[in-house]
């Protein structure tokens, strides 16, 4: 992928793919001209992209505006295909292609958008990859367990929050939804496991249990339901549950729809009536101020040196771990065939070694920044360590890759 | 596959095959289909996880309240609390293969000495044996930002705003001791005695599929709450739930005829003693039970619920037979409790009675009887007999055919 060259394009962008790879950013006029236009009004504003970043993220917490919203779309599209792009690099057995992936996960950002919190000297971009490659790697693995399920195990698997966004994106009612959700929560009080293992072959319920079922559900239906609406047979009950799994296994698992991916965010028109933009000068005096007071170029430093430090003191075992999985990119399986380890035992080493920097960098962002890492605070500094760790172990460096081999 | 997708922010655990034995043994005894699969995936989940935190965080970590109290907990919520340093965790398993929401039951969360400070987010597999912590929250956190699910009495959190890092986890626990986890909790009623015999006298059916949905949740958590009360619930859903599964117990028409057994033909509710008892206790029970030179060809056991007001508990009665040289058949019957009882109730009685119902010899439990045993007897094939189980105004008997 060819990274966008300047503010203007990384905030107007969106990623475009032919044949399962990327073929170029196209942008969007009513973006490119807000940007020009903030920059115009800002000529002296910082040039990175993490500024103005935080600036639209500030301006769509405090007024929800759909610019904002738009720009930040844009914005994370790099982050997204990175994560896209190194998650199928570990898999080569895959059958996703990288547009499924970045698809997949793009749809996530209004989340992103929520979950993040401006702590400073944490950035929106490392937040968001990482977000997005937990949200890949979940979805990859949900596709091979949905795979090799019958449709009972996999309703016996599975959230109630999937459950209902099945059922909604299937454009079911919101009453219907309701007496299947039922439906489905009695199913799993009284379907048996048979068996310590193979919860993924569980075969249909027997009559018996279709009448237990049908009896929970007529009686729940009273408290659970508003209106508690008709008795039910086991049958209807049995018939909304199979329709039930068919929808949960096509949300879990759509059709591929490469290539025409929608373009989720671009909606300028929608823009109208925001543009053309003016800046909201306070939001940007007060994080100008930041960024002056926090001198991040200073602060990256520091980091590092804390961080490589940190490293140091590790075993060799450990730097020898986090180098296979970081700069290698190996998954942990291949690692422990790789050094005739056990799997937990890569998993735990790999642990304790990634805690012993996220130890060393929380320490020093309380002693520095006099943040105090609480349970609150913790992701993000676990989110700056992961972009270190990423750029630490992928930057070009002969010495490295020399020493890893 | 299952660790082809792994991050080193995530905890995983392997499940031993024998755990897995083990947690799927103890979780059949549980009333419904819904608690049994609740008790194994506990039972999975604490199995592999409080090992890791003993030896690799703090090795005094320990069950809340203490282990024998699981069963009466899991048998009606999901969920375990672990005690770190003063610090409460609360494993949550599921078994969901979206790990997209934590949902922790109201239990852990409102009733004020079940609360936690943190909240486990716990993924199982039994499939490929293993689990997995994937995420946290506070007791904070989950009061002020999650969503309530009236329908279940369920507190739902997001992914998205769990933290995700269990390293992180440590790091707080460490650099951050004193943050605030709690969140004020609206203390539970005061339950009369009456109230609490009224709700325990309509629970204990596990036709009352999900009995914590059935009362209100401030009645139902001050029940829950008092110990004693929580495992009566239990043990008497269990008992009955076992009375359901084998209605042919009090029956009296059918003797059992031991005869059979000498071809093993064995009526369902004889079983071996392996599928009753544990294999440490089995051990235990084993020496006991071959004590003297006598040689045993069977040995079966059958469960027997004791119900009275005061309590109700779950007893084996073992037989063990022989063939003697004579042709007649040697019996020996005892009585021992199951589960974690470790005594029998004080005056049990066992009595073995004639065709004409007169009492040949008994035996009564005397305090702290880990059990009891007739003295041996033997039989011509064909005969009558029963044993008579007693406490009370309780009363059962089974007879026999030699």
């Amino acid at each position: 992928m060819r990274p966008r060259q300047n503010i203007i394009e990384s905030f107007s962008t969106f990623i475009e793919f032919s044949d399962d790879c990327f073929s170029g950013w196209v942008p969007d006029p009513k973006l490119q001209r807000s940007m020009r236009s903030c920059l115009a009004q800002l000529p002296e504003s910082p040039a990175s992209g993490n500024f103005w970043a935080l600036y639209w993220h500030k301006l769509w917490q405090a007024k929800a505006s759909k610019l904002a919203c738009s720009h930040l779309y844009a914005y994370l599209q790099e982050a997204c295909y990175w994560a896209a792009q190194k998650t199928i690099s570990s898999f080569v057995s895959l059958q996703y292609t990288l547009p499924d992936c970045f698809q997949a996960s793009i749809t996530e950002t209004p989340k992103i958008l929520q979950g993040f919190r401006p702590v400073k000297g944490f950035s929106l971009n490392a937040y968001a990859r990482v977000v997005f490659s937990n949200v890949i790697r979940n979805t990859l693995r949900q596709h091979q367990e949905v795979d090799i399920c019958t449709n009972w195990a996999l309703l016996s698997k599975l959230s109630q929050k999937r459950f209902v966004e099945a059922l909604e994106q299937a454009g079911l009612g919101a009453e219907t939804i309701a007496r299947y959700r039922l439906a489905w929560f009695c199913f799993k009080q009284c379907y048996s496991l048979h068996k310590a293992a193979g919860t993924r072959q569980l075969p249909q319920p027997d009559q018996a249990t279709w009448q237990t079922i049908a009896q929970l559900y007529n009686t729940e239906r009273q408290c659970q339901l508003t209106p508690p609406g008709p008795l039910c047979s086991p049958a209807t009950l049995e018939t909304w549950l199979t329709k039930s799994a068919k929808q949960v296994r096509t949300y879990l698992y759509p059709a591929k729809t490469s290539l025409n991916l929608p373009k989720s965010g671009r909606e300028s028109t929608e823009l109208q009536d925001e543009l053309p933009s003016n800046l909201d000068q306070s939001l940007l005096a007060d994080m100008i101020a930041e960024e002056e007071a926090q001198n991040r170029q200073t602060q990256r430093m520091q980091i590092n040196t804390v961080l490589r430090k940190a490293l140091v003191r590790l075993d060799v075992q450990k730097q020898q771990l986090l180098r296979l999985y970081y700069a290698k990119g190996l998954t942990q399986q291949q690692i422990a065939q790789k050094l005739d380890l056990k799997q937990y035992t890569v998993s735990r080493r790999l642990s304790q070694a990634r805690e012993a920097l996220l130890l060393a960098l929380a320490d020093w962002s309380q002693t520095t920044l006099h943040i105090s890492p609480d349970s609150n605070v913790i992701r993000y500094i676990s989110t700056a360590l992961e972009e270190w760790l990423q750029g630490y172990y992928n930057r070009p460096d002969p010495d490295l890759s020399e020493r890893s081999t | 596959m299952s660790f082809a997708f792994e991050t080193p922010q995530q905890i995983w655990v392997e499940i031993s095959p024998e755990s897995q034995a083990d947690a799927w043994r103890q979780s059949q005894i549980f009333s419904t289909p819904g608690s049994r699969r609740n008790a194994y995936l506990n039972s999975l989940c604490l199995g592999a996880l409080l090992p890791l935190l003993q030896a690799e965080y703090a090795p005094n970590s320990s069950v809340w309240p203490q282990v024998d109290a699981l069963p009466s907990i899991w048998e009606v919520v999901n969920g375990v609390v672990i005690s770190l340093n003063g610090v409460r965790l609360a494993l949550i398993p599921s078994q969901d293969i979206d790990i997209s929401e934590l949902r922790a039951p109201q239990e852990w969360v409102d009733i004020p000495s079940w609360a936690a400070d943190y909240y486990l987010a716990v993924q199982v597999n039994p499939d490929d044996r293993w689990v997995q912590i994937w995420g946290y929250t506070t007791h904070h956190q989950l009061k002020t930002c999650s969503s309530y699910d009236p329908n279940d009495h369920t507190y739902c959190l997001d992914a998205f705003d769990l933290v995700q890092d269990l390293n992180g986890f440590w790091v707080v626990r460490q650099l951050c001791p004193d943050e605030v986890t709690r969140a004020a909790i609206a203390p539970l009623p005061d339950v009369s005695i009456d109230q609490a015999e009224r709700l325990l006298q309509r629970l204990r059916h596990p036709s009352i599929v999900i009995p914590r949905l059935a009362v209100p949740f401030e009645l139902w958590g001050a029940l829950l709450e008092r110990e004693n009360w929580r495992r009566r619930l239990c043990q008497q859903r269990q008992a009955s739930s076992l009375e359901a599964s084998q209605p042919e117990r009090l029956s009296k028409s059918e003797p059992v005829n031991l005869s059979q057994w000498f071809q093993n033909f064995f009526d369902a509710s004889w079983q071996s003693l392996e599928s009753l008892f544990d294999p440490q206790t089995h051990l235990a029970y084993s020496l006991r039970l071959s004590p003297s030179s006598t040689p045993v060809d069977i040995r079966r056991t059958k469960r027997i619920c004791l119900e009275t007001p005061q309590l109700s508990q779950t007893l084996a009665l073992v037989l063990e037979l022989n063939t003697e040289t004579d042709g007649r058949i040697g019996i020996r019957a005892q009585l021992h409790p199951v589960g974690n009882e470790a005594y029998l109730p004080t005056h049990l009685q066992l009595a073995l009675l004639s065709t004409l119902g007169e009492t040949l010899q008994s035996v009564q439990a005397r305090e702290q009887d880990n059990y009891i045993r007739l003295k041996r007897f033997k039989c011509q094939p064909g005969k009558h007999f029963s044993l008579q189980i007693s406490l009370g105004e309780f009363s059962l008997t089974e007879e026999f055919l030699s």
